[in-house]
């Protein structure tokens, strides 16, 4: 059980980072795309198609590249914290099991 | 899945972002009535919105050397009910569009139709009917997920088929646009499908096996006996 648990909490300090790090799929139009693997497919179809039928994707209303590092501080502090609340609380999402 | 800012113009736009309003509406009560029948299990709310948020953004690499992701709405949906899931999945691509740049403010009402109506409703009503056909939990769960996840995608494949084939320089029709698009989305949607069928699965059955009472309260255990 306490094994489970810290595999939550490490499981909640390194999403965030991960997710930070994957290419923003639907941010920005085809010309403007990263090359090289595994681009997201809401952008190797989705915005491609789009573009060359006349609709283009427009830029995200709130750019999160723009904030370079913060963005990454901001997401890790916050899954630190959740990870550890998860971890303390976990028998609130659950419930303690019934002794019948 | 995420369809992207400024990808769907026009009319549609405010017709979905209307349907997706009303969606959440019926989610808003479905949370009221989740709290009420259940009172003790209401952080419950809370880890499907995480589940939800959370799977819907991963980006899984697939063989075709790009990535996509699951929808774990399907999951959500058949421990919290469908309605439940509409207003969990809501708020889930707001912050989606706000802060990750994955779909869009004028997309959210197609991305909640796609994900949270076509996949939540979708994978809860086969759960059900495989569990009325008394398969086993984990039968029930897989094909529950597996047809949630290939909801979502038919749906978003329709909706965007739909935009372009109505765009000012369409290169197809709309018939031949939703081929395209579903030609393209299955060698890497189907690997994940398979993968969310198995995860939904594995879950439910992992939940029966660990904690049965939690899925009793929830009415997912006891209706599955009694069918």
């Amino acid at each position: 059980m306490r094994a489970a648990l810290l595999v939550a909490i490490a499981l909640s300090l390194s999403a965030p980072h991960a997710i930070a790090q994957m290419p923003a799929t639907g941010a920005a139009t085809s010309s403007e795309t990263r090359p090289g693997r595994f681009v997201g497919m809401d952008q190797s179809v989705n915005v491609d198609l789009a573009e060359k039928a006349g609709i283009p994707a427009r830029k995200p209303y709130i750019n999160i590249e723009a904030w370079g590092d913060l963005w990454n501080f901001v997401l890790l502090s916050a899954g630190g914290v959740c990870g550890f609340v998860i971890g303390r609380y976990w028998d609130h999402i659950w419930g303690r099991r019934r002794t019948t | 899945m995420h369809i992207a800012e400024g990808v769907i113009t026009g009319w549609p736009v405010l017709a979905y972002t209307l349907a997706g309003i009303g969606l959440m509406a019926i989610g808003t009560q479905g949370i009221k009535k989740f709290h009420r029948e259940f009172a003790e299990r209401r952080p419950l709310i809370g880890m499907g919105a995480a589940i939800i948020f959370f799977i819907s953004l991963i980006p899984i690499p697939a063989f075709t050397g790009t990535t996509s992701h699951p929808c774990g709405t399907p999951l959500v949906a058949i421990l919290l009910g469908p309605r439940v899931t509409f207003a969990l999945t809501g708020i889930s691509l707001l912050l989606q569009a706000a802060f990750f740049a994955h779909g869009g403010f004028g997309t959210w009402g197609v991305n909640l139709v796609a994900l949270g109506l076509a996949g939540g409703t979708v994978g809860w009503s086969a759960f059900w009917v495989a569990r009325r056909m008394g398969l086993p939990i984990l039968f029930a769960g897989c094909a529950g997920g597996l047809l949630g996840d290939i909801a979502t995608y038919a749906f978003s494949g329709v909706a965007l088929a739909t935009a372009l084939a109505t765009a000012p320089h369409p290169q197809y029709d709309f018939a031949s646009y939703l081929t395209v698009i579903y030609a393209a989305y299955a060698p890497t949607q189907i690997p994940i499908a398979i993968g969310e069928m198995l995860i939904t699965g594995l879950a439910l059955r992992h939940a029966l096996r660990q904690r049965p009472e939690v899925l009793e309260d929830l009415n997912v255990w006891r209706s599955y006996a009694a069918a």
